[in-house]
């Protein structure tokens, strides 16, 4: 089923000033707020892995049936809230708060 | 603890943040002509409940980097547009994502009369961020038990 094209920056500004602030290449990030993949998408396929938090259980279900199969083994979202999540310590290079904070 | 507490321990030496929020200022609703390229101004989109929301935010980060835990390092204004094209869709987006702000009657009875004069038009939604970079700083100290002169961060 081909889903809907996102309506929020097809121009990709939001991800070229991403790109021009921090380098993602081969790095593990943590997306705080990662909705329904929207942004992540736009990054995946240059890190070494990714963890999406997202508290809303709707907007993670459609992030993973959103998810490219070359990707399901660097891409993970989880049903979480950053303020009572638990992860490991000095897990992540990278930190995005993406209209989340 | 500011969720940002709890990601200074998750980063790495060195490790870096990047929020992206927008700008606590309306955003400009517009229609342009997919012809002619023409753009028409409708009107602003004034959501005031979320510029507290984002003032205190920008208050807790600036909380973050005096206490040291973070350096902030670069910020970056920029915009972005929605595109939609019709009203209707627009207020399906918007209940999709669960946002509560309202669309004033005459800014979207403004938005649908400007939409259908245009040749072939479609209705953008103009919005200013604001993207900033952090640099996670020292390890944050750690509780001690009471009697000890040493602070700590509550």
């Amino acid at each position: 089923m081909m889903s809907m094209p996102d309506p929020l920056d097809p121009e990709g500004a939001e991800i070229r000033v991403l790109y021009s602030l921090v380098r993602l290449a081969g790095r593990d990030v943590l997306e705080i707020g990662s909705g329904n993949g929207r942004l992540t998408w736009r990054y995946a396929e240059r890190v070494a892995s990714v963890v999406g938090l997202e508290p809303e259980e709707s907007h993670v279900a459609r992030a993973w049936a959103a998810t490219p199969a070359g990707l399901r083994g660097r891409v993970e979202f989880r049903v979480a809230d950053a303020a009572t999540v638990d992860l490991p310590e000095g897990s992540f290079d990278a930190a995005l708060f993406s209209w989340s904070i | 603890m500011h969720v940002l507490h709890r990601v200074h321990r998750w980063l790495r030496p060195g490790g870096r943040v990047v929020d992206i929020h927008p700008e606590p200022e309306a955003a400009s609703v517009e229609i342009r002509s997919r012809a002619t390229g023409r753009l028409t101004v409708v009107g602003p989109f004034d959501r005031p409940a979320i510029y507290d929301k984002i003032r205190a935010a920008r208050d807790a980060l600036a909380e973050l980097v005096e206490a040291g835990l973070y350096v902030r390092e670069r910020s970056v204004n920029f915009e972005v547009l929605y595109h939609f094209d019709s009203v209707d869709a627009w207020l399906a987006y918007r209940a999709d994502r669960g946002s509560t702000a309202v669309v004033e009657p005459t800014l979207q009875a403004r938005a649908r009369e400007l939409l259908t004069a245009a040749a072939s038009g479609e209705l953008l939604i103009r919005e200013q961020l604001r993207a900033t970079r952090y640099r996670r700083t020292r390890p944050a100290p750690r509780h001690r038990p009471e009697g000890s002169t040493a602070g700590g961060l509550h």
